[in-house]
C-alpha cells in the first residue's frame, strides 16, 4: 500500500443541512431510510421532513463516499451505519456550527431562549 | 398515487433504480400514511415528493453522464491515431452529405411563393413525334384559348411564351427578354402586382390598347424604380404599350419545363382575334384547378375538350390513329422534376460515401475493441454489467459522430460554395442554398445514424466476449471478428465500385457529348445573338432586311471572317418553332420545324444541298416563294419521292394560305441540340419571310479563320458603324455553347469523381487495415514458418490472396449495386448505356489492382520484419 496523506475531515465541510441531519440521525445507531426521516422529523419538532427522493440521492452519495455503509441484518429493510470517517466529518461540522453560534451569541443575534 | 412515483422512477438511471427503488417506494408509502394519519391532504405531499424525485433523477443522470463522458474522452485520447482517423473519415463523409442536403433543401424544399400552390398545374400537349410520345410539348395559342373557354375544372388558365424585343422606356433602347401571357396568368399563380393592376380579359382583345406589366428588377434598374411608371407609355419593338403594373420583388417566374425566357423583364398580354386557327405551337399553359378538384378530374375534363377539338380539326390534333392529348402535371413536378433528376444521384452518392465511411469506422472500432478485449473482460470481472460496456460503446460512437458532424458542418459550408460554383446555369434558387435549421436537423440525424451504424458491430462482438477464457488465456480470439471485418471491407469495395462506375459513366457521357458528331463543323463557329432588328426605328420587314444586308457587308469587311449567314436559329441555340403544313397532294396536315435562313447559311455551317440549290439573293419578297427541306422531311412526308418542285402550303390564318416550292434538300444535321434525333424541318428564305419578325430574333452565324475570341471587339465596332443606336449582340462560340450544354454532366462527373475517390481510398485503407491486422495477429506463425524455410514469396502470396478474396467478393457485390445506381442515372447519360461493359471492366480492374496493391505494403513489410523478429518473439 502506498503512502497516503491522512485525510482531513475539515476539507469536507461545510455540509448541506440535510446531509448533516442524516449523519446526526445515524450517530446513535443503525437506521433504515424511513427511520432516518422520522428521527429527523422528531428531533426538529416536525420542521424538517426529508422527502424520499432527496434522502436516497444523499444516501447514495454518502455510501459512495464511504461516510456511511449499508448493513444487511434485516431481509426486508436496508440499514445504514455511520463510519468512523463519517463521524469525524460530522464532528468537524458540528464544531464549525458551534463556532458560528458563539459568534452569533457575542453579537446577541441568537434567538431568545437558545442555549449553548 | 404510488404509480406516479413508480413511473417517474423509470426515468432514473438503472443503477440507482436497482439499488434504491424498492426502499424509496416503501419510504414514500410510509410517509404518505403518516401524512394521511395527521389529517392533512395527501395531494400537496405527493406533488412535492414527485418534484423532489425528479430533481434527484436529473442529478443522478447528469453525474452518470459526466462520468461516462470523462471515461470516453480518456479512452479516445488513449488511441489518438484511431480517433483522428475516425473523425477525419466521418467528417469528410458527413460534410459531403450535409452539403448535398443543403443544396436539395435550398433548391427543392423551400415552399413556392404561390398561394395554394398544390392547385397549380402545368398543362402540356402530348403528341407523337416520329416514334416518340412527347409528353411536354407546347400548344398553339388557339388550343390554349379553347381549353380555357370550355373547361369546367379550372378557376383560371393562362398560356405563356417567350418573346425578345427592344424596349425603349428610358433614354436607351434595351434588348430585353419577356413573355406573352394570357390575361389570367397572375391569377393562376396567385400573385398581385406591387404597383398598379394585373391583366384583365378585356386586355386580350385584338382591338384593346396593348398593356404591359414590368418585373421588379427591370423597373428598378432600367426605370430607376420610377414610382409614377404605372400609366406611362413605353415602346416595345417601336409599338406603344401602356404600363399597368409592376411585380413584387420576390416574384418567381414559374418557368415550366424551361419553355420560356428565364427571367422575363416584361409581361405582355397575348392578344387574339376571332379567326385564330390551330398550328404554331409555341405556348406553355398553366392553370389553377378549382378547390376540391383532383388532377385526374382535371385531366378527364381537358381530355374531353381535346377530343372535341380533334373532331373539329382532324388534321391538327393527331397523326392518323395517334391523337394529340393533354398532360396535366402538378406544378412541383414540372418545375423541379429535372432538377431532382440532377440532384438525387448526387445525394445517393454522398449517402454511399457515408455508408463506406461508417463501414470503415465500424472496422476501426472493431479492431480496437478486439485489442481491448482483455481490458473489457477485466471490467466485467470487477462488476461492470453488459449495460455498462454497451453504454460505453454507444457513448463513444455518439461522441465521435457528434464531433465529426460538427467538423462536417464546417466542411459543408465550403462544399456548398464549391457546388454553387459548379452548378449548372439556370438552376433555380441557387441563392437559397445555405445552412439553416433543416440542415442542422439533418446533420443531427446523420450523427445518430452513423453512431448507431458504427456501434452495432463492436457492441455485438463485445457481447460475444467470453470473459473467463479471455482472462485465463493470453491469446486473443479474433477469428470471427476478422471474418466480419473482411465482410465489411467487401461491402466498402462494393459501394466504391458503384460510385466509380457512376462517375465513369458520366465521364464517358461527357466525352461522347463534347466529341459528338453534329453533322457539321463546329470549330471556329460563332453565334451572334442579334436583338430584333432595328425595330425601334422602323419595323417594316423591308427595312429590317435592308438593315441585315448592311450589317452583313459591314461584318464581311472584318479580316478573319470567312463566311456570314443569318437565320431564325443559329447552330445549337436551342429550340425552334414548329407549324402545320399541307403537302400539295397530301390529305392531311403535317408538323415540321420551321427556320428562316439567309443565302449562304448552309455553306457557312459547312453542309451542302444533296439535291437542288441553296437560297440566293434573288429569293426575295416578290419572287417565287421557295423552301429547302431536310432529308427527314422527304423521308416522312414525300415518302422518298422526288422533292424538288413539290409544293407545300402554309396556312397563315384561316383565310390566307401561302404556297411554297421546294428548291433544295439538305442532309439531316443536329442544328438545335446536341443529340437531337432527326425531325422534319422546313427552311424558308429569311429574306422572303413576309411575316412580322419583330417577335423573332434573327441571329448571325459567322465562321472565322482565326480564333473567334480575337474578333469580339471588331464585331462590336462593325455593328456600331451600321447604326450606333442598335444594341450590340451577345456573342458565343459554338465550342462554348457545347461546353455549357455539357456543364451538368461535367459537374456530375466531377462531384461523383471526388466522392468515388474518397470511397476508393477508404475501401483500400480498410482492406489494407484488415491485412495488416491479420499479419499482426499471426506474427508468430509467420515467423516460425519463415524460420522453418518458407519462402517470403509464398507468405506474401498467402497474404495477398486474402486481399484478392475481399476484392473479388466486393466487386461481385458491387456489380449488382452499380447496375441499380446506373439505372437511376440513365436519363442523364448521353450515348452510353447504363450497363456499359467497358466501364464495368475498367473499374473492376482498377479496384482489384488497388486493393491488392494496398494490401501489398503491409504484407511485404511483414515478410521483411519477420525474418529478424520471428525467433525473438517465441
Amino acid at each position: 500500500m502506498e503512502y497516503m496523506a491522512k485525510p482531513d475531515p475539515k476539507a469536507k465541510i461545510p455540509l448541506s443541512p440535510a446531509t448533516l441531519y442524516i449523519l446526526l440521525a445515524l450517530s446513535d445507531g443503525d437506521r433504515h431510510g424511513y427511520a432516518i426521516i422520522k428521527e429527523i422529523e422528531a428531533a426538529t419538532d416536525g420542521d424538517i421532513r426529508l422527502l424520499p427522493g432527496t434522502l436516497y440521492r444523499l444516501i447514495k452519495q454518502l455510501v459512495d463516499d464511504r461516510w456511511i455503509i449499508e448493513v444487511d441484518d434485516d431481509q426486508r429493510r436496508r440499514y445504514y451505519r455511520l463510519t468512523p470517517w463519517g463521524r469525524q466529518i460530522a464532528q468537524a461540522e458540528v464544531a464549525r456550527l458551534a463556532g458560528v453560534m458563539r459568534m452569533a451569541h457575542a453579537r446577541k443575534l441568537d434567538p431568545a431562549g437558545a442555549k449553548i | 398515487m404510488i404509480g406516479v412515483l413508480r413511473a417517474l422512477l423509470l426515468l432514473a438511471p438503472y443503477e440507482f433504480r436497482e439499488r434504491y427503488g424498492r426502499e424509496l417506494i416503501a419510504d414514500f408509502h410510509a410517509t404518505l400514511a403518516d401524512e394521511c394519519k395527521s389529517g392533512r391532504s395527501a395531494v400537496p405531499y405527493v406533488f412535492r415528493a414527485c418534484v423532489d424525485l425528479l430533481g434527484t433523477i436529473v442529478h443522478e443522470r447528469t453525474t452518470t453522464m459526466l462520468r461516462t463522458l470523462a471515461y470516453t474522452f480518456r479512452s479516445l485520447a488513449h488511441s489518438p491515431g484511431t480517433t483522428v482517423a475516425i473523425v477525419v473519415t466521418l467528417a469528410l463523409a458527413t460534410g459531403a452529405n450535409v452539403a448535398a442536403f443543403s443544396v436539395i433543401n435550398g433548391v427543392l424544399m423551400h415552399p413556392l411563393p404561390f398561394a395554394h400552390a398544390e392547385r397549380i398545374t402545368a398543362i402540356w400537349r402530348t403528341t407523337w413525334i416520329n416514334e416518340q410520345h412527347c409528353m411536354h410539348c407546347p400548344h398553339s395559342p388557339y388550343t390554349t384559348f379553347e381549353l380555357r373557354a370550355h373547361n369546367k375544372t379550372f378557376d383560371a388558365m393562362a398560356p405563356y411564351g417567350s418573346f425578345d424585343g427592344i424596349v425603349a422606356a428610358g433614354n436607351v433602347p434595351l434588348h430585353t427578354g419577356g413573355v406573352r401571357v394570357g390575361a389570367e396568368f397572375f391569377d393562376v399563380i396567385g400573385v398581385r402586382p406591387q404597383l398598379g393592376r394585373g391583366f384583365t380579359l378585356a386586355d386580350e382583345k385584338a382591338t384593346a390598347a396593348p398593356v404591359a406589366i414590368l418585373s421588379h428588377a427591370f423597373w428598378r434598374t432600367a426605370l430607376r424604380a420610377d414610382p409614377a411608371i404605372v400609366g406611362r407609355t413605353i415602346l416595345v419593338d417601336a409599338k406603344p404599350v401602356r404600363v399597368v403594373g409592376v411585380l413584387p420583388a420576390n416574384f418567381f417566374f414559374p418557368n415550366f419545363n424551361r419553355i420560356a425566357n428565364e427571367h422575363p423583364a416584361i409581361y405582355l398580354v397575348l392578344q387574339h382575334t376571332a379567326d385564330l386557327t390551330p398550328g404554331n405551337n409555341w405556348m406553355g399553359l398553366i392553370g389553377r384547378m378549382k378547390a376540391g378538384v383532383t388532377r385526374a378530374q382535371a385531366q378527364g375534363d381537358l381530355d374531353r375538350i381535346t377530343l372535341e377539338l380533334h373532331r373539329k380539326w382532324p388534321n391538327n390534333y393527331g397523326n392518323g390513329a395517334r391523337l394529340d392529348g393533354v398532360n396535366v402535371v402538378p406544378l412541383d413536378d414540372d418545375l423541379f422534376g429535372s432538377v431532382r433528376r440532377l440532384l438525387y444521384p448526387v445525394w445517393a452518392a454522398v449517402f454511399i460515401v457515408l455508408l463506406v465511411a461508417c463501414l470503415n469506422v465500424a472496422n476501426l472500432l472493431l479492431a480496437r475493441s478486439i485489442s481491448r478485449q482483455r481490458a473489457t473482460a477485466l471490467r466485467v470481472a470487477v462488476g461492470a454489467t453488459a449495460r455498462h460496456v454497451l453504454g460505453q460503446i454507444f457513448t463513444e460512437t455518439i461522441v465521435l459522430s457528434i464531433i465529426s458532424v460538427g467538423l462536417g458542418l464546417i466542411l459543408a459550408r465550403y462544399g456548398i460554395d464549391v457546388y454553387k460554383a459548379l452548378s449548372p446555369p439556370g438552376l433555380h434558387r441557387v441563392d437559397q442554398i445555405g445552412i439553416d435549421w433543416n440542415v442542422g436537423l439533418y446533420a443531427f440525424g446523420i450523427a445518430l445514424f452513423t453512431a448507431v451504424l458504427t456501434s452495432v458491430l463492436p457492441a455485438l462482438m463485445s457481447m460475444r466476449t467470453d470473459t473467463f477464457s479471455l482472462l485465463r488465456d493470453e491469446r486473443v480470439r479474433g477469428g470471427a471478428a476478422n471474418a466480419v471485418r473482411s465482410a465489411l471491407v467487401a461491402g466498402q469495395i462494393a459501394c466504391a465500385f458503384a460510385l466509380v462506375v457512376s462517375c465513369g459513366l458520366f465521364v464517358r457521357s461527357f466525352a461522347a457529348y463534347t466529341a459528338s458528331d453534329l453533322g457539321y463543323d463546329t470549330r471556329n463557329g460563332l453565334d451572334l445573338f442579334v436583338p430584333p432588328i432595328n425595330a425601334v426605328f422602323d419595323p417594316t420587314p423591308q427595312r429590317q432586311i435592308g438593315y441585315l444586308e448592311r450589317l452583313r457587308s459591314s461584318l464581311g469587311s472584318i479580316p478573319g471572317i470567312r463566311s456570314i449567314a443569318y437565320g431564325t436559329s443559329v447552330p445549337l441555340s436551342g429550340g425552334t418553332g414548329d407549324g402545320d403544313f399541307q403537302v400539295a397532294g397530301g390529305a392531311r396536315d403535317v408538323d415540321a420545324l420551321i427556320d428562316g435562313v439567309s443565302p449562304g447559311y448552309f455553306s457557312a455551317i459547312g453542309i451542302h444541298p444533296i439535291a437542288g440549290r441553296d437560297f440566293t439573293r434573288d429569293d426575295r419578297i416578290g419572287t417565287q416563294n421557295v423552301v429547302i427541306v431536310n432529308e427527314e422531311f422527304v423521308r416522312q412526308f414525300l415518302h422518298g419521292a422526288r422533292a424538288l418542285g413539290q409544293r407545300i402550303v402554309r396556312p397563315v390564318s384561316f383565310y390566307h394560305k401561302v404556297v411554297f416550292t421546294i428548291v433544295g434538300v439538305v442532309p439531316d444535321v443536329r442544328l438545335h441540340y446536341v443529340g437531337e434525333s432527326p425531325y422534319p424541318e422546313i427552311f424558308f428564305a429569311a429574306d422572303q419571310m413576309n411575316f412580322d419578325m419583330s417577335g423573332n430574333t434573327m441571329p448571325f452565324y459567322l465562321r472565322t479563320s482565326v480564333p473567334p475570341a480575337t474578333l469580339t471587339h471588331a464585331i462590336a465596332n462593325a455593328w456600331k458603324s451600321v447604326d450606333p443606336r442598335e444594341p450590340v449582340p451577345t456573342i458565343s462560340s459554338l465550342p462554348e455553347v457545347i461546353r455549357q450544354a455539357s456543364a451538368p454532366m461535367r459537374a456530375n462527373a466531377f462531384i461523383l469523381g471526388v466522392l468515388a475517390m474518397i470511397a476508393l481510398v477508404l475501401a483500400i485503407s480498410g482492406s489494407a487495415g484488415v491485412v495488416a491486422y491479420a499479419i499482426a495477429r499471426r506474427t508468430n506463425e509467420i515467423g516460425v514458418r519463415m524460420a522453418l524455410g518458407a519462402r517470403p514469396g509464398l507468405i506474401l502470396r498467402t497474404l495477398l490472396y486474402k486481399a484478392a478474396i475481399m476484392a473479388a467478393a466486393g466487386v461481385a457485390l458491387g456489380v449488382g449495386l452499380a447496375a441499380l445506381t446506373a439505372k437511376g442515372l440513365e436519363p442523364q447519360l448521353y450515348s452510353v448505356s447504363d450497363f456499359d461493359p467497358a466501364t464495368y471492366a475498367f473499374v473492376t480492374a482498377i479496384l482489384v489492382t488497388a486493393t491488392i496493391v494496398g494490401a501489398f505494403v503491409p504484407a511485404y513489410r511483414a515478410t521483411i520484419i519477420n525474418r529478424s523478429m520471428a525467433l525473438r518473439y517465441e
